[in-house]
């Protein structure tokens, strides 16, 4: 069907466009069952860790884990314990915790009471499987799982191909992995919305721009919770995307924060 | 200097250029053929195309709250009434490519975006120039020879949600009774 070795597609998720590129020594099959793999995985993302979808695993932490501790998934589990490790070593600039400000703003959907929300990363207790809030807060992961997505996507591919794998690219509406990026380059809208073009440093990078709203970029600061304003775009290269995502946060707060030297990532201001 | 030297230094020069001015950023990722094979593989398929009324569209309009800029709705029909939709929304500022697949009863069956447009550069900062530009194409350097992807850009799938909710209300309305 393709005659080229390799597959290009692009759907419509996690609130934006993903696109994915795969190069491989397989057949038409192959590719096809690959590329389903890889958008499978980040649908899984999607159902549980969306905060647009009332009826994510999101959703109900946030809903009623003031209430009672709520049992969660082992990608909810990982992935929260992963953000507040990071929220540790960032000193609280890498916050799950700042969506009432973006709820207040109208960035997100607003399915419970934000004013009542006033707990922060440190009100979170996790046990025995289960997420309990010491105050009534909300989570967001937003600044992340996009990056987690990904991962998640570029693993699928490379379980289905193995060693049949040439080159693949998973891009997330600017959260990019790659496997091999060897001689690669990104395209980066900087801060005049012109296209500048930054080589692969690592394989994974994420961007944060605020050209298109008047400066004002959706990062919030977790003391002030007011959006952070930025006159540069921010691109972190990292060892994952995940890890990318997440880092771009700290950047846009605070560029010389020793957290994005400790987890080996490469800021390019642009 | 051999190839691999002349390539990595020729490459090492293209990085870190900027693209100014207006640029459209430009990818195909799947012919409709393609999308029919991904979404109805063992379909047997015919090309159908139908023209809405101005009446249709305004039902259309109005059930979907959506604009309906085309009249005429494209694509491939089954006997058995499976639907593939080739459609066009505009995103922030191009046209982009779309194959929907609704089955018998007008649910979606898949989404495939066929090519992605946008605009990047310094005229979009200008709100009139953007006016002007929107939904009328662009006639200028296509960038996906150069760059594959794009990142630091707000690319919202707004349109195509949008786009997707005026198609089944296109089957509701017309289609099914076709």
């Amino acid at each position: 069907m393709y005659d080229m070795k390799g597959i290009s597609r692009c759907q419509t998720l996690l609130g934006t466009f993903v696109q994915i590129d795969i190069e491989a020594d397989a057949d038409d099959r192959l590719l096809l069952s690959a590329s389903d793999a890889a958008f499978n995985a980040i649908h899984e993302v999607q159902d549980e860790l969306s905060f647009h979808d009332a009826n994510s695993a999101l959703s109900l932490v946030n809903s009623s884990a003031h209430l009672a501790p709520v049992p969660v998934s082992r990608m909810f589990w990982d992935l929260l314990s992963w953000c507040l490790c990071l929220s540790k070593d960032s000193d609280g600039l890498f916050d799950v915790s700042v969506a009432p400000a973006l709820l207040n703003d109208g960035r997100l959907p607003n399915h419970w009471p934000a004013n009542l929300r006033s707990g922060n990363h440190e009100s979170i207790v996790m046990n025995n499987g289960t997420v309990y809030f010491e105050q009534a807060m909300a989570l967001d992961f937003g600044g992340v799982a996009k990056g987690m997505a990904v991962d998640f996507a570029i693993q699928a591919i490379k379980e289905a191909l193995s060693a049949d794998l040439v080159q693949a690219t998973v891009n997330a509406g600017g959260d990019i992995r790659m496997y091999d990026c060897h001689q690669q380059v990104v395209g980066v809208v900087n801060r005049c919305q012109n296209v500048e073009m930054l080589h692969m440093q690592q394989v994974a990078v994420a961007s944060s721009a605020a050209y298109y709203d008047n400066g004002v970029s959706a990062i919030y600061h977790p003391k002030a919770m007011k959006a952070r304003k930025m006159d540069h775009t921010v691109s972190v290269f990292a060892s994952n995307c995940q890890l990318a995502d997440a880092l771009t946060k700290v950047a846009v707060l605070d560029l010389n924060h020793s957290v994005l030297n400790d987890r080996g990532a490469q800021v390019v201001l642009s | 200097m051999n190839r691999r030297h002349f390539n990595r230094q020729a490459m090492l020069i293209t990085a870190g250029l900027v693209l100014g001015g207006q640029k459209v950023f430009a990818k195909t990722f799947l012919s409709a053929a393609q999308a029919k094979q991904i979404i109805w593989p063992d379909v047997l398929m015919e090309a159908f195309e139908v023209t809405l009324s101005k009446a249709q569209m305004k039902e259309i309009k109005s059930a979907s709250r959506t604009r309906v800029r085309n009249n005429v709705i494209k694509g491939f029909k089954a006997e058995s009434g499976e639907w593939l939709i080739i459609d066009q929304v505009i995103g922030k500022h191009e046209f982009i490519d779309l194959a929907v697949g609704l089955d018998a009863k007008g649910k979606v069956k898949g989404v495939e975006v066929l090519t992605y447009r946008e605009s990047y550069g310094d005229e979009i900062m200008n709100p009139k120039w953007r006016e002007q530009f929107t939904g009328r194409g662009a006639e200028v350097l296509v960038l996906d020879q150069h760059i594959k992807n794009i990142s630091g850009a707000t690319m919202s799938c707004r349109h195509v949600t949008d786009g997707i909710n005026r198609l089944t209300h296109t089957w509701e309305q017309v289609l099914q009774h076709v």
